[in-house]
């Protein structure tokens, strides 16, 4: 990293804070940085980082000076955190204490959950999922509803229909084969009339076995393709969800 | 380096340091001289700095040099007050340190 490089960091990094501050701060290592000349790339490289230096000026800034931490030649100390042995212990949360920590103890401590993979569990994902359907559920039965209700009319209509078919071809036979019966026994009185009945009822029986076949038909093939489509209907989704599954 | 350096004695050093240049000198320089007596990182200084002149015991000026400006520090009459106070506590407390430390030498000698 050269020096504009790490000057352009260290003010983006100390946007937020106030105007007058970071003005001082970025022309104390703007400065810097110039008066080191050759030095400058060794000087960057003991600043450690942009962010480092940005959260030194921060902490700074933060009031902790007043507050019992000072800045020492090993960094940031701080009074209320010494140990019995009058040993000033480090404070683990600041960068220089960090650096120091980094330098004896390898990269393992330093930011503390960095590396770590976010958290996430199969009981957790199931849990989750259980909420999210409590809570969709009362969305989903209204949908569920309104397509089960068409599901049902459209049944009833195919039904309806179903039974109209057999209804009317039964009808057909029957009343042909009465209207034939009839005008046979009706030509004995007057032959034109009884071949007019005798007549209509053939065309009847004629329809009703059109009916028939049609029946034979729609009960023998429309129905159990009805049926099977149907049933795939229903099972599709729950294979699918298996097959997503796997 | 064995010992640390605490806050005020990085503070003494410092005033010290300061104090020597009569008309003033430079964040850089600072650091150079301080590191000629202490092991100190070079981004240890500006919150120091940055303390000093708040508690008034170091004052600041802009001077150009070279089409930019070099801020220059200067130490105060409250910062010469304070060094002097270093100056005596840390005659009195190296003193200490120094028989202790030189009688148990010469014990074992």
């Amino acid at each position: 990293m050269n020096r504009d490089e790490f000057m352009e960091q260290l003010e983006y990094l100390l946007s937020d804070i106030p105007e007058e501050e970071k003005e001082d701060a970025l022309a104390y290592y703007r400065d810097y940085l110039e008066e080191a000349g050759e030095g400058a790339g060794e000087a960057i490289r003991e600043f450690g980082s942009p962010e480092r230096i940005a959260s030194i000026i921060r902490s700074d800034l933060a009031g902790n000076l007043e507050e019992g931490g000072q800045f020492t030649d090993r960094g940031y100390d701080d009074e209320r955190f010494r140990d019995p042995n009058y040993q000033v212990s480090k404070r683990l949360d600041l960068p220089e204490a960090r650096e120091d920590q980094g330098g004896s103890q390898g990269s393992g401590k330093t930011g503390s959950g960095a590396g770590k993979p976010p958290y996430t569990s199969g009981l957790l994902k199931a849990v989750l999922w259980i909420i999210l359907i409590i809570v969709a559920a009362p969305m989903l039965l209204g949908a569920g509803g309104v397509a089960m209700g068409i599901a049902i009319a459209v049944l009833c209509l195919l039904v309806g229909v179903i039974a109209l078919v057999g209804v009317l071809t039964l009808t057909f036979l029957l009343g042909g084969l009465a209207l034939c019966v009839l005008g046979i026994v009706s030509m004995t009185g007057w032959i034109p009339g009884g071949l007019l009945v005798l007549g209509v009822g053939v065309a009847g029986i004629g329809l009703g076995i059109i009916g028939l076949l049609l029946s034979i038909l729609f009960y023998g093939r429309f129905l159990p393709w009805l049926i099977r489509g149907l049933i795939d209907l229903i099972s599709r989704p729950i294979h699918r969800r298996k097959k997503a599954n796997l | 380096m064995v010992f640390n350096t605490g806050a005020a004695l990085l503070d003494a050093i410092v005033l010290a340091v300061v104090s020597k240049e009569t008309r003033g000198t430079y964040g850089y320089k600072i650091t150079q001289d301080v590191r000629g007596a202490i092991e100190v990182s070079e981004s240890t200084l500006y919150p120091v700095l940055r303390r000093l002149l708040k508690e008034e015991c170091l004052a600041v000026y802009d001077l150009a040099i070279d089409g930019r400006n070099r801020r220059y520090y200067q130490i105060t009459e409250k910062g010469r007050t304070q060094l002097n106070l270093y100056r005596s506590e840390w005659a009195i407390y190296s003193g200490k340190i120094s028989r202790i430390l030189e009688e148990l030498i010469d014990e074992q000698g």
